[in-house]
Order: C-alpha cells, then structure tokens, then sequence
C-alpha cells in the first residue's frame, strides 16, 4: 500500500465515522457536511487573484473594492451553499416489493426546516436528481429508482445529496448511508415445465371443494385462508381453528421445488416464481416446497406475497444443487 | 449536469452581462471589437447553438491578427483589453454548457472590473455596480434553471451584494497597498486630457476644451493664499522654432531655492495625467511621496501618474531660484535656433541697443504687447512656416502660448535667459468642500526670465494683453466653449449646484479613490494597528504559499494509482464491453457479467467467456499458471465486440423491462 493511498483509506474512514447513519432518519448536521470549491469556484478564485494583481500594479482604489465585493460574494454564496443543505431531514422507507429485472422505487422523504431549499441534488455520484425545490414544512417525496438483477433484498447503495446552490462556486455534499433495502422476488421466467395442476380442471373462485365435503375442524397453521376460519368456534371457544375439507386436500397444488429437476437453483426459483403467479390468477390453493421452507396450500394476495417471499429469501444455491 | 444544453434564460442573462460589462469599455475598444460583442450575441440567441469548432478557430486567430495589427502587442490594459473583449465575444458564441457559461461568467467579472483601470470615477463605479449585479442574477439562473423567478433572483442578488459589502469594507481597508507597480506597465496609451510634453502653437488651446479636474487643493490653514495662484508645471527650456520641448534634464548641480517669505502647507488631489510631473503652487518645494526635482524646479514623480494621488505638498510664495546661474545652464537659457524668427530678433536687438539693463527690456516687450493691437483669442488665425514672427508681426492674435512662446524667444533674443512655465492659472474655491478646484480648462503657460540678483523672475506675457484672464480665468475669454462658461464661470444656482457635485466627486475621489498606501497608513495609525501593514505581506505570503501547495497536493491525489496488469487488462475489457453497449454492475462479478453477456449479447459470449475464464484463473486460483498473464492479454486483445450484432434478446426483455429511467 503507497503512502498515498493509506492517505486515501484514512479519509474513506474519517467520512464514513462522520457519515455513519443511526436509523431510517437522517438529519444533516454540521459534522455530516463537507464542503469544498467547484471548478467554477477555483476558476472564480483565479479571476479574483487576477483582479487583485492588476489593482496592485496599477493601484486602482476600485479595482480592490470590486475585486474584495467579489470575494465577498463568493464568502456569502459558500455560506448559503451550507445552509441550503444544514438541517434538511432525510426519512427513507422501504419500497413495494418487485421481481428481478424491474426497477425498485425508493420512496425518500425530505424535511426542510425553517427556510425553503432549491437544486439539491440527491444521487449516487455523477448520476441523480436535482431536486428543484425544498418547501420548509412540507414533506416532499422523491422516488430514487434503483434497476434490480437478482433476488433477494436488494439494499438501497449509500447516496450523496449535494448542494451547489446560489453561486456555483462551492459543492456542499454529504453521504447517505440509508438502511432500507428493496425486496426482490425471482424473476417469474416460464422454462417450460408443465404445471402442476390441470389446466382443463379450472374450480371456482371460491378456490376449495364444496361445503359437503367439510371434514371438521383442525388447529389454524399459518398459511391458511382466512375464509376457511371457524369464525363462529372463535367466538364461543376463543380458540383459533379451521375448517378442513376432504376434497380441498385432494385438490391441493403443490409447487415443488424438486420437481423441477434439470433446471439449475436460480431458475428453479424462476420458474416456481412463474407458477405462484399463474396458481394465483386460476384461484386455486396451492403450497410451495422448497429445500428450506414449506407453505401449507392456500391462497389469496396474503398466501401470495408469503410465498414469493419465501422464493426471494431462499438460501443459494448450495455447491450440490449447482 | 454540465453537459446540459443552456436554457434560453441563461443564454439571455449572459448576453445582458456580457453586454452591460462592455459598455464602459466601447469608448477606447477598437471599432470592430465594439461592434463583434453585439454581432455576436445576436448571432448566437439566433442560432440556439454554437457554429462550428473550426469558424470559432479562425475567428480567434483573426481576432488575435487584428489586435497585434493594431497595438503591436498583445499586453497591457488597452490591447489586452481589445483582445479580452473580442475573446469574451467568441466565447459567448461557442458555450453549450454549464461549464462554458460558468467560465464566461468569470470572464465577465474581469471585464467589468477591468474598468477601474481606465476611469474610476462615481459613475463607472454605479455602472459596474449594476453589472456585477446582472452577471450575479446569471449565476443564479445558471445555479437553478427551474429555480426562483427572476424577481426572487434579482432579491437574491441584492441580499448577497449587501451582505458582502462588509467584507469588502474590511478588506478593502486593510488589505496592503504597494507604493510601486509591481511590474513595468505602458504608458501614454490611454489619452487623457492634461499639459503634454511639447508646446506648439495650439496645444493649450486643446487642454482648454475640457473641463475636467486637474486636482483639487485643500490648504493647511483653510484658506487659500491670496491670488494670482500660479500651479507650476514642466517647464521648456528648447526651441526649435515652432515647438518647445523640455530639453534641459540635468538637475544634480541644481540649488535648493532661497525662501525669501512664507511657505504654505497643502493637500493636493492630482487626477491621473500619465506624465511624470506634480504640480504645485508657485514654486513647489516638497511633497510627502517620493519625487525629484527638475532643472525647472518643478516637482517629478518617479512614474507615471496613473491613479488619482493624495500628496502632502509645501510651497514658498516668496522665493529667490538660482541669483547664480551656472554656465551650461545659461546656455540653455539662451539657445534659439539660426533660422527661427529673423524679425523678432531685430526687434529685440532694437530694444537690446535702447535699454539701460534687462528690467527695461522686459518692460518694452510687455509695453510692446500692450500697445500694439495685439488681442487675445482662443480660436487664434493659422500661423505659417515661422509661427513667432507670423505672430508678433502678422496675426497679431492668440492664445497664453503664443504670447509665452514669442516672449521668451524676444527675451533670448535680446540677451536675456528665458524659459517657458506651462501648469495651470486660479482654480475656483468650492466652499462646500472647503477646497480649490483647478480644471483642465485654467491651464496656462508664462515665462520665466533670468535677472541678475533676482534670479528667474516670473512674467506673464498673457496679463499684458488680457489683464482678465489672469484676473478671472480663460471662461471670461470670447470664444471659449460656451457650455464650459456656463458651467464653470456663471453665478446662480447651476455654478451652485454644480460646485456642490465637484464636492461630492472630491470627496469620492479623496476618500475612494485615492486610498492608496499613505493613507491606509495614516488609517491603521490611528486605529492602533499600525504594525499591520508589515506583518500583513508576510501573511499573504504564506497563505499563497500554503494554497499552492495545496493546489499540488490535490492534483496528486487525484491521479489514480497505477493498476497491475492484470486489472488493467481487465478494465481495457470492461471498457470495450461498454462500447458494446452492456454496462457492468458495480455489485456484478465476473461470472455473473459473463452470464449476462451470454443471455443478451450471445455473439459475444465466447470471446467474453475466454476473457473472464483467463481473468478468473489469474486473479482467484491458488495456483496460478505460469502464462495466464499472456493468456488474459491475448484473450482480451482479441475481445473486439461490434456495438450492436442482433437485437434478439432485447425484445424478449422488454416485456420484464420497466422503461422508466434508471439509475445506476
């Protein structure tokens, strides 16, 4: 490691202990600010340093004022650089889930204490946003799109929120290490398995046999359809029990990741991503078995998300299952 | 963001700054520079983009022809100023970005404070004022396009320049001021008005025409000595016939004057007159900054006077200039040349063989003047090749140095050493400002003749003819400009209100403008800080110092550490693999890129596939083969994707695809 580069990593630590965030709410302060001159402000110095030169040799009484009027200028536009950003309040939340490939919103709220702020520019360094404007007291929300590739929680990647508001001449900026991340379903990718389940055999919405098949009533699993609750055995026994049906286990899809066999792990996922989809849309219960998980059948927007869930956080693939 | 086009508002308010930031200059730019910034402003509003690299590049060197055509160099405040109006012009024409507007607004700052350099008087001070203000509201639009409204902007703009007056108070006050240039600058090159170096029949008569200051005089005691109030200025001792010049430099062997009376203490506000003299009353015998004195006794600056000067000055009223006049000296004094003036020298031969002593010969020839129907005018008839006899013996009329001029050659002629005086005659006291005011329009030129015992004796051929215009000033004089006689010599109110504006421009200029070392100075004394100024050069040193180091310190560490060959083949693959149109993921390895580029670009996939399987051997196996280096070379040597073979994938993927805009 050259000298330079130790010099390098102590800064990268020295910013990342001041920047280090506490919670989903972060406040600029005075130590998470940095500020330093722009191209233009060096380019402005230099002018200023012309200015001063050519008043020295010429002893031109105005030339000083203008040229200390300037600098002056370039003084107060650092000091309003500083306090566009001092103060503003970042909230981050996390965003609707998405599947693999699509693009995560990021939903960011901004708070401006006491004065309005104009052009910060929230991002990752060279790309972003310009956020026009800042009301003092009104929340605004901007959304921080993030292009997602794979599963999993896809953490939003540490911003920079920069102000070069009034003049130009000074960068205000500060480092966002927000903790939020985005859930990222599968891809839900056909690979041409056939279903599980017959398509000729489409039931009813109702999504279970009929009445006459109930069985009695058994313990309540996570996992099963609120409709099929007891409601009435709730309310005399206060316990939580559900009614069984014959037919409906007969009925039931299983979406079963060792089925796929010749596929590789990711799109096992990909194509059992697919069918939770599909089963969704036809009504029909239907369970997910996975090498680390296992969904009783059910369904419903509820059993929906539980499942692609389960497909998103599934443990990788091991060296065996590659 | 500074690759975003201009919006039209920006483009606006740069035109506006350039333009107003011109102005001042449009009086001594050359014509075609004042005419180039309108011409191409227009153009560029009307193009909506800049014209093409190569016309800009040829106007640049145009431009750059024609300044070095015009002033031989390209240096200094006139051609340097030419040249930097003509670049801002251009570089108005060619700026597409933030940056170009950025660095045009820059140029804009130099060009209106520039200013300063050639006039600093209230009204230049207000315009550039105001364009400083309009290139500041610039900079805001630039900052924020869809920012505030101009109105808000314009608030803005005032807040900041009202909030960094303090600061420039404070600099301003104490920043140090050097007593000398720092480097050699040209001079002459601005005309401005005042007594020039040469005496020709006409030249006065020019300086008359304007009525701007000369300098202004505070008097010790308040009061100004009792008049006639004559300023001395360079004095003329060679002849050629029609043109006096200074001739007589040596000054080593000169005597200090003898003070026969009182002396008189004053503060003189010279305005700036690129020449090296000083003036002062009567016979000048010292000021408070450096100086020499001439053979002529008059006071010498050792450069040029180019800003306005505060000098602390003393007087003798009374006095006796060389009773023994050297040799050499007298030579000088006597000189006329072989051919000039064959009648004035019979005439002054006449009086020469008639008079007792010289006295009597200087009485005859004002007699002379007085008697004969000489009349004194400031629109003079032509005089011819011999411009003394044509005068005295033809015409019969002119102005103070005519009679100056014929007077000193009848006084050599007859003998008697003489030397023209040219400076100024009275001033108007401003009582407003409790000061003297001497324009340009009371300059004036006398003689000075060599009596035994006495020394030079001053005579002023001019009060012979016109006892008023010594009495009252050349506005009394039939023929001076009428407009000037209204303003300076009439009564009433507008001489009133006029006095009353001089005053503030003294003021302006005694206060602002001539803030120079002396002063600031005086100021720290009296604010107990009067080390300052030593310590303070020592500071700006330093701090020079510490921001160039710096400035290189930075410049260093921005330059990337050297990569192993390794990863520099693997970014010069990265590198094409984006020319080709897929971008790789910070957070994506490389088996994961190859297994992207196999799904969307699948032409590329082997050549790629070889590249990340010799990158993988090199970088992550335990043993590393002896010639996976060369592998890797070759294997990215021969990775030359096209930019798009087929768009295959790219519809299938446009079902999952969200088109919004994505950040990377």
């Amino acid at each position: 490691m050259t000298a330079l580069s130790g010099i390098r990593a102590g800064v990268d630590q020295w910013f990342q202990r001041r920047t280090a965030s506490t919670g989903p709410r972060v406040a600029l302060n005075r130590r998470r600010l940095f500020i330093l001159p722009t191209g233009l402000g060096c380019t402005f110095a230099a002018t200023l340093g012309l200015l001063l030169f050519g008043s020295l040799n010429y002893g031109a009484s105005l030339g000083f004022a203008l040229t200390f009027l300037l600098t002056g200028c370039g003084v107060i536009g650092m000091l309003e650089s500083y306090r566009n950003l001092e103060g503003l309040a970042f909230t981050f939340a996390p965003p609707p889930a998405v599947f693999a490939g699509e693009v995560a919103q990021f939903p960011v709220e901004i708070e401006a204490p006491a004065r309005e702020r104009w052009a910060v520019e929230l991002g990752r360094e060279g790309t972003g946003q310009t956020i026009r404007r800042v009301a003092p007291g009104v929340p605004t929300i901007v959304q921080l799109a993030r292009e997602t590739r794979h599963r999993g929680h896809v953490p939003l990647p540490r911003l920079t929120v920069a102000s070069r508001w009034p003049l130009l001449l000074f960068c205000v900026w500060s480092r966002l290490e927000p903790a939020v991340s985005a859930l990222v379903y599968p891809a839900p990718i056909d690979h041409g398995y056939a279903r599980p389940w017959a398509d000729g055999a489409e039931i009813d919405a109702t999504g279970t046999g009929g009445e006459e098949d109930f069985a009695g009533l058994r313990e309540y699993r996570p996992g099963d359809s609120p409709r099929r609750i007891a409601w009435k055995a709730l309310a005399r026994t206060d316990e939580l029990r559900v009614k069984a049906f014959e037919a409906a286990t007969a009925d039931d899809t299983w979406l079963d990741w060792a089925s796929l066999e010749g596929l590789a792990h990711e799109a096992r996922l990909e194509q059992l991503c697919a069918w939770v989809l599909a089963a969704e849309r036809t009504g029909r219960a239907y369970g997910l078995i996975l090498p680390d998980a296992r969904i009783a059948p059910a369904s419903g927007p509820e059993h929906r998300r539980r499942c692609l869930e389960a497909l998103a956080l599934a443990a990788p693939a091991g060296p065996a299952a590659t | 963001m500074s690759s975003d086009a201009l919006s039209t508002p920006v483009l606006r308010g740069l035109a506006a700054s350039v333009l107003v930031a011109a102005i001042p200059h449009a009086t001594h730019l050359p014509v075609w520079v004042s005419a180039l910034i309108p011409a191409a402003l227009m153009l560029r509003l009307g193009l909506r983009r800049p014209p093409a690299r190569w016309l800009l590049v040829l106007l640049v060197l145009l431009c750059f022809a024609a300044v070095l055509a015009r002033f031989h160099t390209i240096a200094g405040a006139t051609a340097g100023g030419a040249f930097l109006s003509a670049m801002i012009a251009l570089k108005f024409l060619e700026t597409r970005n933030t940056r170009d507007a950025g660095l045009l607004i820059c140029l804009t700052y130099f060009l209106a404070v520039s200013v300063f350099l050639t006039s600093e008087s209230m009204a230049t001070t207000a315009w550039v004022l105001a364009s400083v203000g309009v290139t500041t509201v610039t900079l805001l639009i630039l900052a924020a396009p869809e920012g505030p409204s101009l109105r808000q902007h314009l608030v803005h703009t005032g807040r900041i320049l009202l909030q960094a007056a303090p600061i420039m108070l404070v600099l301003f006050v104490l920043f140090p001021r050097l007593p000398q240039p720092l480097w050699g600058m040209e001079s002459g090159s601005t005309a401005r008005t005042g007594l020039s170096d040469t005496m020709e029949p006409g030249s006065i008569t020019q300086v008359i025409q304007s009525s701007e200051a000369a300098f202004r005089v505070e008097f010790a005691e308040g009061e100004p000595p009792a008049p006639p109030h004559y300023w001395r200025g360079p004095v003329f001792w060679q002849f050629d016939g029609r043109t006096w010049a200074q001739g007589e430099r040596r000054s080593r062997e000169l005597d200090e004057p003898e003070i026969t009376g009182t002396t008189i203490e004053y503060t003189l506000m010279l305005a700036p007159h690129d020449r090296r003299w000083l003036f002062g009353l009567d016979l000048p015998l010292g000021a408070d900054a450096e100086h020499e004195r001439a053979a002529g006794y008059h006071l010498l600056a050792p450069e040029d006077v180019e800003s306005v000067r505060r000098l602390q000055m003393r007087s003798a009223l009374h006095y006796r200039l060389e009773p023994e006049l050297p040799a050499s000296r007298r030579q000088r004094a006597l000189e006329l040349p072989a051919q000039a003036a064959p009648l004035a020298r019979e005439l002054a031969a006449r009086w020469r063989v008639e008079a007792e002593e010289p006295r009597d010969i200087v009485d005859q020839a004002l007699t002379h003047f007085r008697e004969r129907d000489f009349s004194y005018t400031l629109s003079p008839p032509a005089t011819g090749e011999a411009p003394v006899d044509d005068f005295l013996f033809r015409t019969q009329s002119g102005y103070c140095e005519h009679y100056a001029s014929a007077f000193t050659v009848l006084m050599r002629a007859a003998g008697i050493p003489a030397r023209v005086v040219t400076g100024y005659l009275g001033g108007e006291t401003n009582d407003m400002g409790d000061y003297m005011l001497v324009r340009q329009s009371d300059a004036h030129a006398w003689s000075e003749v060599w009596l035994p015992e006495r020394g030079w004796t001053r005579v002023d051929p001019t009060q012979a003819v016109s006892s008023e215009r010594v009495e009252s000033g050349a506005g009394s004089i039939a023929g001076a400009d009428d407009q000037l006689a209204l303003l300076s010599r009439s009564d009433g109110w507008l001489k009133q209100a006029a006095l009353a504006w001089d005053a503030v421009h003294h003021t302006w200029n005694r206060v602002v403008v001539g803030y120079g070392p002396e002063m600031q100075q005086r100021l720290l004394q009296r604010l107990g800080l009067a080390d300052l100024g030593r310590y303070a050069m020592a500071v700006l040193a330093i701090m020079s110092a510490g921001v160039a180091l710096a400035g290189v310190w930075l410049l260093t560490a921005r330059r990337p550490a050297p990569m192993e060959p390794a990863q520099r083949y693997w970014s010069k693959a990265l590198a094409r693999l984006r020319r080709a149109g897929i971008e790789p993921a910070l957070d994506e390895g490389p088996r994961d890129l190859a297994a992207r580029v196999r799904r969307e670009r699948p032409d590329l996939a082997p050549a790629f596939g070889r590249v990340v399987h010799s990158y993988i051997a090199l970088r992550y196996r335990p043993q590393v083969p002896e010639d996976a280096l060369a592998r890797l070379r070759r294997a990215v040597h021969a990775f030359r994707p096209r930019k798009r073979a087929h768009e295959t994938r790219t519809a299938e993927r446009a079902g999952t695809q969200n088109p919004q805009p994505v950040e990377r």
